[in-house]
């Protein structure tokens, strides 16, 4: 075949180019740490890549609802924690006024203890998180409980509602995080009111009866939400482990993805660089001399 | 026997003919790098040979009378012109596209940390932390900026597209007019030949410029040429018409586009292409021209569209829920993007939002007596979070899918446009190469050439010379 000089030159320009572009792109992937820099460059890749980025934010995002779920569970297992307390020294006080012995004065004093109480607990009862009432169900900015005295009766109103506040802890999955006031507590209230009420007015019998079996009942209640809160509080934090497990996950998926293995890149680079600049060289040694050099 | 200075004649026609040749190699050397320079060599012939007219030859016969050049012939392969042409203009279609696709790709800027995507996830992850505090003004504040900085990040992505349409319209008037002076030219050169070719001599010289202008012509638009046997060339524009006939050449125009494509209705503040005259836009594509035409109204066209569909999607579906929902201060049906921005240029966050974060839409039912919701009610918020993980009401796929299908789909054409763009080089290249086998100079050639014409004319130099000296001692011996 025919060779004219053009045809050299062109053929080494080319070479020189095509192998320059591939330095180039080598040089991309090491100075940016990444194999996918754009679409491009693997475009099923990178619609995987934007999935893995997605998930990666919506589960940081339900890793902050964990802990914030987290605490308004803790605080409501220590305001019905503080609630029992209450309740069972109510109950030892029940056991001492119910004594037909006592004095007009003596029943009064435990009046008075139980009164405290009543007090300590509705108080215990109205406990916030963040500035809103964790026992109020979905009326947050109202406290739950409330004491009234009429006519020398003391009761406790209850004053939030019922509903059920969910929260979706994990995609698709709701939990209800909240434990309405009106679960247990008015019982509990009631059964410490009455023995106040039963206590100032003396009636003795009343106490270490029917006084006694609702303290002893209102208590078998608040056991049970005191477990349901404390099921709750295994759950989210069992949701919690997972979340650390698949944020990991996800962000080693992404990284094996997208990143660059950094030695590949580099002997990648090495080897394209040697290629390039052996065109180089050729090329140099392309521009022969001709025929005319050597005519005299 | 012929005359007595006859071998003078033959040496001395010998001299002009090598003479001639080297003025031909030197002509070749001295363009060994003009580009589309095709070598010339000479056809060196006999002269008619001298014989002694009589009834009855005798005699030694005929007798030669030297050389002379017959013509001057250029080096050229058609065939391989014609494919040249071709892949001239495909080449530029598949390189535009890379790049435009390159740039688009740009403007999403993923799969990096501060892409696109970035901007969706965070609006809706805002909603999610919202759902857990709905009376919590602070969250209101970050879900009302998150949306401003999603529709912001819609319209940007929408200026941008719109410019680099903009962009290729403007340069489709500019190719029009280069293909306009480089077809008058190519007629007038065609004129130029066929005038020469008339006299019976080679315009070589000419017919090289006019395959410059040819191979030019094709970079800029998908054209199909065929040699008259006259000399002249015919241009046409493929799927077009003829752009050069004989010596009249056919200019083209644009007019503001008045049709409808595929992609989206007449946009008059673009330009159509035209033959001069008349009004039937032309459906070019191939070269610099059709690229620009097909970037505009396909490739950039589509890609807005794809856009615009996601930017509807998001509006429709996130105010199909808020109107639905109510407000911290109990109003409802407040759209929480502008419901008559539905593209992507034109999406906004509704003013009332902005105005007063109560008016986002949070719960999903109101107390009778006070009109407001429960404070801790975020069901209408927690909805919209969903639409992470939930297509929107009617649809397949999530808006992020959605979009993920944007990204790959991009991603595929453009890896398929940059492979295509490497293999049609590579095919340029061979072709290039086969042609400049066949045309180009080559040194070597052309000074082993020139040591030939030299030795031959020193030779005839020589000879006459010798004839001279012969016939003067002829004349001194005869004389006296």
């Amino acid at each position: 075949m025919r060779i004219s000089d053009q045809q050299i030159l062109a053929l080494a320009q080319y070479q020189m180019n095509a192998d320059y572009d591939q330095l180039a792109q080598a040089q991309t992937v090491l100075a940016t740490g990444r194999q996918i820099n754009t679409p491009a460059d693997n475009p099923v890749g990178a619609a995987a890549a934007l999935e893995l980025q997605d998930h990666q934010a919506q589960t940081n995002s339900f890793s902050t609802t964990a802990s914030d779920t987290l605490s308004w569970l803790q605080t409501t297992d220590t305001g019905l924690s503080s609630v029992n307390d209450a309740l069972i020294q109510a109950r030892t006080l029940a056991v001492q006024g119910g004594d037909a012995t006592l004095t007009p004065d003596q029943l009064q004093a435990i009046a008075a203890n139980v009164s405290q109480l009543l007090q300590t607990a509705v108080q215990a009862a109205n406990a916030t998180y963040d500035g809103r009432y964790v026992l109020s169900g979905d009326k947050t900015n109202t406290p739950p409980f409330a004491i009234t005295t009429s006519g020398g009766v003391t009761s406790v109103t209850y004053q939030g509602d019922s509903n059920a506040i969910q929260r979706e802890i994990s995609p698709g999955q709701m939990m209800q995080i909240n434990t309405p006031g009106s679960t247990a507590l008015p019982q509990v209230f009631a059964a410490i009111a009455q023995l106040q009420n039963d206590l100032q007015s003396g009636n003795t019998a009343a106490i270490s009866g029917t006084d006694l079996q609702a303290l002893d009942d209102a208590h078998d209640g608040l056991l049970v939400a005191q477990a349901g809160v404390g099921a709750n509080i295994n759950r989210i934090q069992s949701v919690q482990s997972t979340i650390q497990t698949t944020q990991l996950n996800l962000s080693s998926q992404y990284s094996q993805l997208v990143d660059a293995d950094m030695a590949t890149a580099a002997t990648n680079f090495s080897e394209r660089q040697a290629t390039y600049q052996a065109a180089l060289s050729a090329a140099a040694k392309v521009i022969q001399p001709t025929l005319l050099d050597f005519l005299k | 026997m012929p005359g007595t200075f006859f071998g003078i004649n033959t040496a001395l026609r010998g001299l002009e003919a090598q003479q001639g040749a080297m003025d031909v190699t030197s002509h070749n050397i001295a363009n060994a790098s003009t580009p589309g320079y095709s070598r010339q060599s000479v056809d060196l012939q006999t002269t008619a040979p001298w014989y002694d007219p009589s009834m009855q030859p005798a005699g030694a016969g005929q007798i030669g009378t030297g050389v002379t050049i017959s013509s001057i012939t250029r080096a050229h392969d058609d065939f391989t012109q014609q494919q040249i042409v071709y892949q001239n203009q495909a080449q530029q279609q598949q390189q535009t596209l890379s790049d435009t696709l390159t740039s688009i790709s740009q403007i999403y800027n993923d799969p990096t940390a501060q892409g696109f995507s970035t901007l969706l996830s965070n609006y809706f992850t805002a909603w999610q932390q919202l759902a857990n505090n709905p009376s919590d003004n602070p969250s209101r504040a970050v879900v009302a900026s998150q949306g401003a900085a999603l529709a912001q990040g819609f319209n940007a992505a929408a200026g941008s597209l719109t410019s680099m349409q903009q962009d290729q319209n403007n340069q489709v008037g500019a190719y029009v007019q280069q293909v306009n002076t480089l077809s008058g030219q190519i007629a007038g050169l065609n004129q130029q030949i066929v005038e020469v070719l008339g006299t019976g001599q080679q315009p070589n010289d000419l017919e090289d410029k006019r395959d410059t202008l040819l191979t030019q012509l094709s970079q800029i638009a998908n054209v199909q040429y065929t040699l008259q046997p006259n000399g002249a060339m015919n241009v046409a524009l493929v799927g077009a018409g003829a752009l050069v006939q004989g010596v009249s050449s056919y200019q083209l125009a644009t007019i503001p586009d008045s049709q409808a494509s595929s992609q989206v209705a007449a946009q008059p503040g673009y330009s159509d292409v035209v033959f001069q005259g008349q009004t039937t836009p032309l459906q070019l594509s191939g070269g610099q021209l059709g690229a620009a035409l097909t970037m505009r109204d396909q490739t950039i066209q589509g890609q807005i569209n794809s856009l615009n569909s996601l930017a509807n999607n998001v509006v429709t579906a996130v105010n199909s829920i808020q109107m639905a929902g109510y407000g911290s201060n109990g109003a409802t049906g407040v759209p929480f993007f502008v419901q008559s921005g539905t593209t992507a240029a034109t999406m906004a966050v509704n003013p009332d939002i902005q105005n007063n974060l109560a008016n986002i839409a949070t719960a999903s039912s109101v107390d009778p007596t006070t009109g407001l919701p429960a404070p801790a009610d975020g069901t209408v918020a927690q909805q919209i979070s969903q639409l992470q993980e939930n297509p929107p009401p009617g649809g397949t796929v999530t808006l992020q899918q959605q979009y993920e299908g944007i990204i790959s789909a991009l991603g595929v054409a453009g890896q398929q446009a940059q492979t295509n763009v490497q293999t049609g080089q590579l095919v340029l290249q061979n072709l290039n190469a086969q042609e400049s086998s066949v045309s180009s100079v080559s040194l070597n050639e052309e000074s082993s050439n020139l040591i030939q014409f030299q030795n031959a004319y020193q030779a005839a130099a020589h000879v006459i010379s010798i004839f001279d000296q012969t016939i003067s001692d002829m004349i001194q011996q005869l004389g006296g």
